[in-house]
């Protein structure tokens, strides 16, 4: 905040960030070099040195086995996107909805409030997997009339039921650092609570949240495979079988590339999305 | 995770082994006393009905190891006190035997490996039973016990040991709690390793295997309100939806023999699959032969009403997929020579045959699929 205060140009100050990765300046580039050439290499020698390293690299890194396995995984990995996009849509909404439900005001909305704080309270609490066994597993071996039995769908139930506690909170936190000043100012303007809740005090919260949000979508995405509980094969058990069908343990580290490929790229952009988002509010800001 | 695990069995490992070597102390057996003086490997009971636990581990495997000249005692392989028929076999060589051989874990002691939980009709004995040689406050392991030298791979064990000249007070046990943590890379905690592994080329580069003890194959096992049950031919069924347990070698059997049409569902183990099977969430499930008749008659037995039943719809013949179980060293290891002999051992004097015909349901009045 004071940060706006301070700077008189239009010039926004740097992130923490930015600044840390900037490049540094003359001399400093030959030390960063040398460090990390030296860092690096003596990491690398006591790798490539230990005992165990030839063991190491043909049980994780074998070439053959990665080639192998490589078209299966792939595949595979499309249903964890298949999976973890849809749980995500979903989880957006119920979250929002749980968020908005624990910050409504007044006695009146009390059972509401208590309602949404045991929901969050006890799917964040119980581990994901137990949720998802007993969804997939259990609701099945019910053997209710008209309840599908189908994996899938009790599996996205699942992470939905999960999650969606996780994000409700990042979102709350964001509803909750919005300054009480925001929501008299926008009802003086003659919104009413509703109103002033989704055109002035949600956006302002969203936009601040979403790294976070990001996180717990990264999150989501590696807890698609847990839905392999259920018998779905995606990436994850598909490395497995590979795995044991070799005795190698490469195919596990090509699911992690899948993984890394994904989410590397989203955080480079979340980056990019809050750097722009806070260049247009302190340009905004410098204008005036 | 995996490293966790690790930590946890390196642990255990050394819980298990300062427990014995306080416990009993090391009586090498000189080597003249071994293989001749049959068994006494089993505290031997009939081939008794085990608790009737969940099921089966999530490795394959299964039956008929040629079941077909018997040695002497039919009679003794199922009830007497000691059965083993006493061999007239070679010994194993001299440097194999249990005080001569290089490479032991713990010189003199001859350190097993197996899964927990261990599933009948594999494994046998109470978990609360306190076994000859087995470390004070029990074996840790669920549903049975390896020290109790019961089921089929138990008393495989025993007579290999036996047959290296180990008794069975210098034999320990450490348990592995996942299948994959027996091809993990770097020092193995056991001498050998037994849990129903199928020998394949590919495995074979990460770990030594024994020869065979047991050719088995897969069966598939379903409920009865299930068309499944009519089919005779793979091609019949191609269209239902098969299921089996991850690691095993019934998957691979679904994947590149049945090949079905509707993607088959893979489960951490066979009590996942099971429920699944009982949930109509899959229509058959592969095991083993065995295991599908354990599960059959022990497990799935209780239903309340005549339906659903449990059937084995069929099994494979040999021809679409033959498992070759064996047991698992470290790679390079210096006693596969000698376990090989002591298998050799074995089966030359007629006790694997005799641990077959007293563990192992021959199952053969299950049709095979065309």
């Amino acid at each position: 905040m004071s940060g706006i205060a301070d700077s008189s140009a239009n010039e926004p100050l740097p992130s923490r960030r930015t600044r840390s990765l900037r490049r540094p300046r003359g001399g400093g580039i030959l030390i960063a070099v040398v460090s990390t050439l030296v860092v690096f290499a003596t990491l690398g020698y006591i790798l490539v040195n230990a005992p165990g390293w030839s063991r190491l690299q043909e049980s994780f890194f074998d070439a053959e086995v990665f080639a192998d396995s490589f078209p299966d995984v792939a595949a595979a990995f499309l249903v964890n996107v298949r999976i973890f996009l849809m749980a995500e849509v979903l989880i957006l909404v119920v979250a929002l909805l749980l968020a908005v439900m624990r910050s409504l005001p007044g006695p009146v909305f009390f059972p509401f409030r208590l309602m949404a704080v045991i929901y969050i309270d006890f799917f964040r609490g119980v581990p994901g997997l137990l949720v998802i066994y007993l969804l997939g597993l259990g609701i099945p071996a019910l053997r209710l009339p008209g309840v599908t039995n189908d994996v899938l769908f009790w599996g996205l139930v699942g992470l939905v039921l999960v999650w969606s506690a996780y994000v409700a909170e990042v979102y709350r936190s964001g509803i909750d650092s919005i300054h009480p000043s925001q929501e008299a100012a926008a009802r003086s303007l003659g919104l009413s609570r509703f109103g002033a809740l989704r055109y002035v005090v949600l956006p302002q919260a969203v936009r601040r949240v979403i790294p976070p949000l990001l996180n717990d979508f990264i999150g989501l995405q590696k807890d698609s495979a847990l839905l392999s509980l259920l018998g779905i094969v995606e990436a994850f058990r598909r490395s497995q079988i590979a795995a044991s069908a070799a005795f190698d343990f490469t195919p596990y580290l090509i699911t992690a590339l899948f993984f890394l490929v994904l989410t590397v790229p989203l955080a480079r952009l979340t980056d990019w999305l809050v750097e722009r988002d806070r260049h247009k509010r302190y340009a905004q800001v410098g204008a005036r | 995770m995996l490293t966790q695990r690790l930590v946890v069995v390196t642990a255990l490992t050394a819980a298990l082994l300062t427990g014995c070597s306080t416990g009993a102390a090391p009586t090498p057996l000189p080597p003249a006393a071994s293989p001749t003086a049959a068994a006494t490997v089993e505290p031997s009971d009939p081939p008794s009905e085990e608790p009737s636990p969940t099921d089966e581990p999530s490795e394959e495997p299964s039956p008929s190891e040629e079941p077909s000249e018997e040695p002497s005692p039919s009679e003794a392989a199922t009830q007497e006190p000691t059965p083993e028929p006493s061999p007239t076999a070679a010994p194993v060589s001299q440097e194999c035997q249990a005080a001569n051989l290089s490479g032991l874990k713990n010189p003199g002691r001859l350190t097993l490996s197996t899964d927990t939980p261990a599933y009948p009709p594999w494994w046998g004995g109470d978990p609360d039973t306190q076994y000859p040689g087995e470390p004070e406050g029990g074996s840790g392991w669920e549903l049975s016990d390896p020290y109790s030298g019961e089921g089929y791979e138990g008393a495989v064990a025993y007579a290999v040991a036996e047959a290296l000249g180990f008794t069975p007070d210098t034999v320990d046990w450490v348990q592995n709690v996942q299948f994959e943590l027996a091809f993990a890379p770097g020092e193995k905690p056991f001498d050998f390793h037994l849990a129903q592994v199928s020998i394949r080329p590919r495995r074979a580069e990460a770990v030594d295997f024994s020869e065979t003890y047991l050719d088995a194959n897969q069966a598939i096992l379903a409920l009865t309100p299930n068309s499944i049950t009519g089919a005779t031919t793979i091609e019949e069924l191609k269209d239902y939806r098969l299921g089996a347990a991850v690691g095993t070698t019934s998957f691979e059997l679904i994947e590149d023999v049945v090949a079905p049409t509707v993607d088959p569902s893979v489960f951490n183990n066979n009590s996942d699959a099971l429920q699944a099977l009982q949930n109509d969430q899959i229509d058959g499930l592969v095991v083993d032969t065995n295991t599908a008749i354990f599960m059959r008659d022990a497990q799935l037995e209780d239903f309340d009403t005549p339906n659903p039943e449990a059937t084995v719809v069929g099994q494979f013949a040999e021809s679409d997929q033959v498992d070759q179980v064996g047991l698992v060293l470290q790679l390079d290891s210096p006693l596969t020579d000698c376990v090989n002999g002591a298998l050799d051992v074995i089966k030359a004097n007629g006790t694997l045959d005799a641990i077959y015909e007293e563990w192992i349901s021959t199952g053969q009045d299950i049709p095979f699929f065309e």
